[in-house]
């Protein structure tokens, strides 16, 4: 927080510099290429945070640009009303694009041509619409910003439009260093581990899109005051490309880098296109394609790279171990899941599953190899909907629910492959997933950095090491370090059940057999419900309550390990199908 | 009734124009999951070599193949210099290829001017089908069109080579595991993809101003077929032409020509929308 | 690629040498102050004098700003822009310069971008300081630019063809606007071709737009009817579907507003379906040159344009400008048309304006220009309105089998239909 203060406030030092010797062109440049430079933060916010590109960034930015030129123009001291109105109309129109695109699940790319479409088709309109948009010449003669009641005059609208465009950015930066940034970098990077922890994803991304529209919005407003004119240029091919060009230059993510992509090549073009005119063109389409394929993640984080600092410093929250939660005991099943029917497409995966759990207790699912027995976990986890049946957890219908409801039902999911933020660090994994028990965007942008952690997450980081390496990038991890993280952070909120997929593979036979006695550990200290799918027998021996075997999709047999191993339609299946696992 | 007739032929005629123009970008984005932004460039050189071969002295038809040949090592070239380095990125390839873009078109600016050249008709006046008057070249033009577009997407869905090519698509991992060679045909597919396209350049160089921008009046269009058609299908390109040319002629005939430019973009949001995925598999 | 970018400046001077234009380094780029730049020219000014003929110019140049397309779409207008700048630079320093101080021209690129034409006007009176603007771009940009020469206080001559109406303190306008262009020419052409049915097709903006409000009146004044009025959007390919309009409307007139590919596009396909030239006449308003040049000969044979420049003008100014162009540049790729011959006349406007004035101080020169009359353009004698609008010759050519265009008709002193109050 110091530093970005201390970065701040040598912007707002440099902008009055700026204003105060280098001239009045110089000035008026920059405010608009801070303008500008706020609506690259914005798509940087959607395409940093999200991983999502967007090309109709100028959708919020353009219209708001044209609200503002009608109010501005109608009655100057509408002013800040117009940036209210652009804020929200801005806000709206991303919001609403977001929600298309991801309720409907459109790909990346799709998403790209949409909003390019999009915002095509909104030229042609602004284009047409004379009566309210000036057709092709557009509308100018737009006053400058009014500050109640006080409409600035040309030297005043420069320094105030920088420095609202540099807070507008700083703004921008200190809500992405809040816990929420942490939680948009993990939907980023891994948005099903978030989902599985209780984070509702889409929601979250719609969020970005409509905040990222919002500040769009709020450049649309300042560019016109600065400016003085919209045409439907605002909404056109080459500015939308040439924002994401400034983006991907300086580097995404970062928000300071699209700043510096900005002003470095709106000033540098303003400088060298004098000179050599259409090879200056050619050179921006070679710069282009070089910065794809030599530094696709962008300057700023090259440069980081070459200082050997990682591209975003990472920031050690504080955890501390959080009051066990008790539950009201009750009588209803741990689990009931009755008759789950799953296919995809034509290929039935699991056909008629019964499993019911009446008290806590450790479950071994195994099976031979295309059994169903992880397709099985991600039927009871919420990661996968299925067709037939109904699951209740705790005595709640959960049937068909979404991943993140399950998560809030106190539904932990550990993945085969390990799945963690592999851009966060150890801690921020850790804290990341315990604040999942509050995960409104209210809360993320206000709570302090720090957690409340279950006690059987904090176990885990102390037995298993990881306690030491809290700053380390979960990227940085060994395999095996991974898994145990990833059980932590299944057990870092408000854990009441955890499904395992595998957690010993890759495990060396003394290591699975410490991990057994650590799951052994947590069930019986916090009575936690375990399911874990399996091969390996001798792991299985030492945890398991209680066996279900699974075959073909179907339930062929459950009971103790012991009455299992004995039941000869087991031992038909797997002699026939697995000599390994029998 | 005849008037019925010759808006069904310029139908045709858009129609043959659009299905050629999106055929390249169809089925590198159908098989390679790439939104190649320099397509419309790559029409664009096709037109030059139009222009090009008959300056020199030499028979219109002659830059058919000219334009194929030229365009398909330009294809393969951006293919192995550019687009193999970012398969896994999407959005990379979108800005790599528009990149591209500026650089060809500036290119062809320094190199031809900013002046339009002229490719002169090489089949002028009218023929008589069913009592109906309409431009030989035109009519040439649909049955040209028609042709490479249905023999390419033939290729690539009935031949042993588009076979293996989806195979990659369908499965890249199991098709190298296989022992067919990956990148051999990527680099094949996206050559035919420019080919197509500079054939396109070619067979529309007589009917409007070649200069360096004739590309971006392309584009859009390519861009609506291919979303109309869905990109899930290689046929697609097919239908999506069938779709786009039927609405603008009918809205420009019926409203004006405004307004069929919106209703295709309108038209190609809501396909977006529809489309349930989005996803790439590639089906017949 | 950022277009924001490619503001062409170059410093034409008068000793500018035949192959070309001197590219000074552009002086925003520097850190200098911008006071410096008033008064540093001691190094330009002194290349001027050497080639000169008036050795007794001195002091600091006056520098016109010339604003025009030089890349994007209508970049096609650049290059006859910047080579006439240099002759007019020649011209006005010959002739003694302004008030004895000799001239240089600015020259900025809006890339037919209004967004880029704002940023390139901002330099040119924010760093450059230049003494006047002149401008042949887009009405776009000419809407994004007027207000920072109105709050400049700078005087801003609006030399390109236009649909007509602007009315501010600092501008004149000095192209053709529509009533000009289509007032004495349409009853003309109706007499020549003996049509009566006329179809207007346009692109979509602000110009044909008007162009064809004015030409609906002049129409039905002189006894003929308009049969169908179409647009379409900037950048269409396939014309099959207007072409069968136009032929089914039976019109034996067309007027076809369409600027760059876009006409090419339409004469071409038009000609394949039996509505050249020859089966409906065209009187077009803006085909210049390098239009006329690409669709070809076949295509244009015996079109009517309807201008207030063409380079086959008799006048003497024309004639001594067009054999000194045709020495020093290419007159076959970068001909001399209609917005490069009003940069020349508006900057010889200015000049003798500020002349008679005896300063550049705007208010004067404003002064100065309201009704001042002239006889040395390239379009003859000329007199500016009292609508600050330029009252001028508008002359009808006919393109010629070999593609070469023939003066067929003069209207001199066409007076705009234009009114400003202030």
């Amino acid at each position: 927080m110091k530093r970005m203060t201390g970065y701040y406030i040598a912007a707002i030092v440099a902008v009055v510099a700026v204003n105060s010797f280098a001239g009045v062109f110089r000035s008026g440049q920059l405010a608009v290429f801070l303008s500008l430079a706020v609506l690259a933060v914005s798509l940087d916010l959607v395409w940093g945070y999200t991983g999502i590109l967007s090309l109709g960034q100028l959708l919020p930015f353009g219209t708001a640009a044209y609200v503002t030129a009608r109010m501005a123009t109608a009655e100057p001291s509408w002013s800040l009303a117009a940036l209210a109105a652009s804020v929200i109309v801005g806000a709206a129109i991303s919001g609403l694009i977001a929600a298309a695109a991801f309720y409907r699940r459109l790909s990346l790319v799709v998403v790209g041509l949409l909003t390019l479409m999009l915002s095509l088709t909104f030229e042609k309109i602004a284009n047409q619409w004379n009566s309210v948009t000036g057709g092709f010449n557009g509308l100018s003669g737009v006053p400058s910003i009014n500050l109640f009641g006080v409409q600035l005059s040309a030297e005043a609208q420069d320094l105030a439009a920088a420095i609202l465009a540099v807070t507008i950015i700083a703004a921008v930066g200190v809500v992405v260093s809040t816990p929420l940034g942490a939680v948009l970098i993990g939907i980023r990077d891994n948005e099903r581990r978030m989902q599985t922890l209780g984070y509702n994803t889409i929601g979250l991304k719609i969020m970005v899109f409509a905040l990222g529209g919002a500040v769009a919005g709020a450049a649309g407003w300042l560019n016109v005051h600065q400016t003085g004119f919209v045409s439907p240029g605002k909404f056109g091919f080459v500015l939308a490309t040439n924002v994401v060009l400034w983006t991907l230059v300086g580097g995404r993510g970062t928000i300071i880098g699209p700043v510096i992509g900005t002003l470095v090549i709106g000033f540098a073009s303003a400088t060298l296109a004098d000179s050599f005119l259409q090879y200056w063109v050619l050179a921006t389409g070679v710069l282009f394609i070089a910065s794809v394929i030599l530094i696709p993640d962008g300057l700023v984080p090259f440069f980081l790279k070459l200082l050997g600092r990682p591209a975003r410093p990472t920031r050690t929250p504080n955890l501390t171990t959080a009051e066990p939660v008790s539950y009201e005991a009750d009588s209803s099943d741990v689990i009931a899941a009755t008759n789950i029917d799953k296919s995809y497409g034509p290929f039935r995966v699991l056909e008629g599953v019964d499993l019911t759990m009446a008290e806590p207790e450790l479950r071994c699912l195994i099976g031979p190899n295309g059994a169903g027995k992880s397709t099985f976990l991600d039927v009871l986890g919420g990661q996968q909907p299925h067709q037939g049946g109904t699951i209740s957890m705790f005595g709640t219908d959960v049937t068909n629910r979404s991943s993140w409801q399950f998560a809030r039902h106190g539904i932990s999911r550990k993945f085969q492959a390990p799945q963690v933020i592999g851009s966060l660090s150890v801690a921020e994994n850790i804290a990341v997933a315990a604040w999942s028990t509050k995960p409104t965007i209210l809360r993320l942008l206000t709570r302090s950095w720090a957690a409340d952690v279950g006690e059987g997450a904090m176990r885990i980081i102390e037995k298993t090491g990881l306690d030491d390496r809290r700053d380390t990038p979960a990227g940085d991890l060994s395999h095996g370090e991974k898994q145990w993280l990833e059980i932590a952070m299944a057990m870092a909120g408000s854990c009441r059940m955890l499904l395992l997929d595998e957690p010993t593979a890759g495990m060396t036979v003394e290591e699975s057999l410490e991990a057994a006695e650590l799951l052994r550990e947590l069930h019986s200290r916090y009575e936690l419900p375990i399911v874990i799918v399996e091969h390996d027998m001798a792991f299985i021996r030492a945890v398991a309550d209680r066996v279900t075997v699974l075959a073909d999709g179907g339930l062929i047999a459950d009971g103790t390990v012991a009455e299992v191993e004995a039941d000869p339609q087991v031992r038909a299946v797997y002699l026939g199908a697995d000599h390994h696992a029998a | 009734m005849e008037a019925l007739g010759i808006e069904l032929l310029n139908g045709l005629g858009l129609f043959a124009t659009l299905g050629i123009v999106a055929l390249g970008l169809g089925i590198v984005f159908g098989l390679m999951g790439v939104i190649n932004l320099a397509h419309g460039e790559f029409v664009m050189i096709g037109a030059y070599v139009a222009y090009l071969v008959q300056d020199g002295g030499l028979n219109y038809w002659l830059a058919i193949p000219a334009a194929a040949v030229v365009l398909f090592f330009v294809g393969s070239a951006v293919e192995m210099v550019l687009i193999r380095r970012i398969y896994q990125k999407p959005e990379l390839t979108i800005l790599a290829t528009f990149g591209l873009s500026i650089v060809l078109r500036q290119l062809a600016e320094i190199l031809f001017s900013k002046n339009s050249r002229k490719v002169s008709n090489p089949i002028p006046g009218a023929t008589d089908v069913f009592g109906i008057t309409f431009p030989t070249y035109r009519l040439v033009l649909i049955v040209v069109a028609t042709l490479i577009v249905v023999a390419v997407l033939l290729l690539f869905t009935k031949s042993r080579f588009g076979l293996t090519v989806r195979a990659i698509v369908a499965n890249r991992g199991l098709a190298e595991s296989s022992g067919i060679r990956t990148s051999v045909a990527n680099i094949l597919a996206f050559g035919i993809g420019a080919a197509a396209a500079g054939v396109a350049g070619v067979l529309v160089a007589p009917l409007v101003s070649v200069d360096s921008q004739i590309g971006l009046s392309y584009l859009p269009g390519a861009f609506l077929v291919v979303i109309v058609g869905g990109f899930t299908r290689l046929w697609g390109v097919v239908i999506g032409a069938a779709i786009v040319a039927a609405v603008q002629t009918g809205v420009t005939h019926y409203v004006d020509a405004v307004w069929a430019q919106i209703a295709a973009l309108v038209l190609a949001v809501v396909m977006l929308q529809l489309s349930r995925s989005g996803s790439r598999e590639v089906t017949i | 690629m950022y277009k924001g970018s490619y503001s062409t400046r170059m410093r034409i001077l008068a000793a500018a040498s035949a192959m070309g234009f001197m590219m000074a380094a552009c002086s925003s780029g520097s850190s200098e102050a911008e006071n410096t730049e008033e008064t540093d020219p001691t190094t330009e000014s002194s290349t001027e004098t050497e080639g000169t003929q008036s050795p007794e110019l001195s002091g600091d140049s006056v520098k016109i700003g010339i604003l025009f397309s030089n890349s994007g779409p209508a970049g096609v207008f650049g290059p006859p822009t910047a080579n006439i700048s240099e002759l007019l630079v020649e011209d006005i320093n010959g002739a003694g310069g302004i008030n004895g101080r000799p001239v240089e021209v600015v020259l900025a690129d809006d890339a037919s971008d209004p967004e880029v034409g704002r940023q390139a006007m901002e330099q040119l009176l924010d760093s450059d300081q230049v003494d006047v603007v002149i401008g042949t771009h887009s009405s776009a940009t000419r809407e994004a630019v007027k207000p920072l020469a109105e709050a400049a206080n700078i005087p801003y001559i609006y030399a390109a063809l236009y649909e007509g109406g602007e009315c501010s303190s600092v501008m004149f306008n000095t192209g053709e606007v529509p009533s000009q262009q289509l007032k004495p020419t349409i009853p003309w052409v109706m007499e020549q071709t003996g049509g009566k049915k006329w179809f207007l097709l346009g692109n979509d903006y602000a110009w044909p737009q008007k162009s064809f409000e004015l030409a609906r009146e002049y129409i039905e004044e002189s006894g003929g009817e308009v049969v169908g009025e179409q647009y379409v959007p900037l950048g269409t390919e396939d014309f099959s579907s207007i072409v069968q309009e136009i032929s089914d409307s039976e019109a034996d007139l067309l007027l076809p507003a369409l600027v760059g590919g876009d006409a090419i596009a339409f004469e071409t396909q038009a000609v394949d379906f039996g509505i050249g030239q020859d089966e409906i006449a065209r009187l077009a308003n803006i085909y210049e040159e390098n239009v006329l040049a690409a669709m070809g000969p076949e295509v244009t044979d015996g079109m009517y344009v309807s201008l207030g420049y063409f380079k086959e003008l008799n006048n003497e100014v024309n004639q001594d400008i067009v054999e000194r162009y045709s020495g020093q540049f290419d007159m076959s790729t970068a001909p001399i048309a209609t917005f490069s011959s009003h940069i020349y006349d508006a900057a010889t406007l200015y000049a003798d304006a500020a002349n008679a004035a005896e300063t550049t101080e705007t208010e004067a020169v404003l002064e100065a220009m309201q009704g001042r009359e002239i006889k040395q353009t390239l379009n003859g004698d000329v007199a500016i309105t009292e609508s600050r609008h330029l009252t001028q010759s508008i002359h009808v050519a006919q393109v010629q089998e070999d593609g070469s265009q023939e003066i067929v008709e003069t209207f001199p002193a066409v007076v705009p239909e234009e009114t400003c109050e202030l």
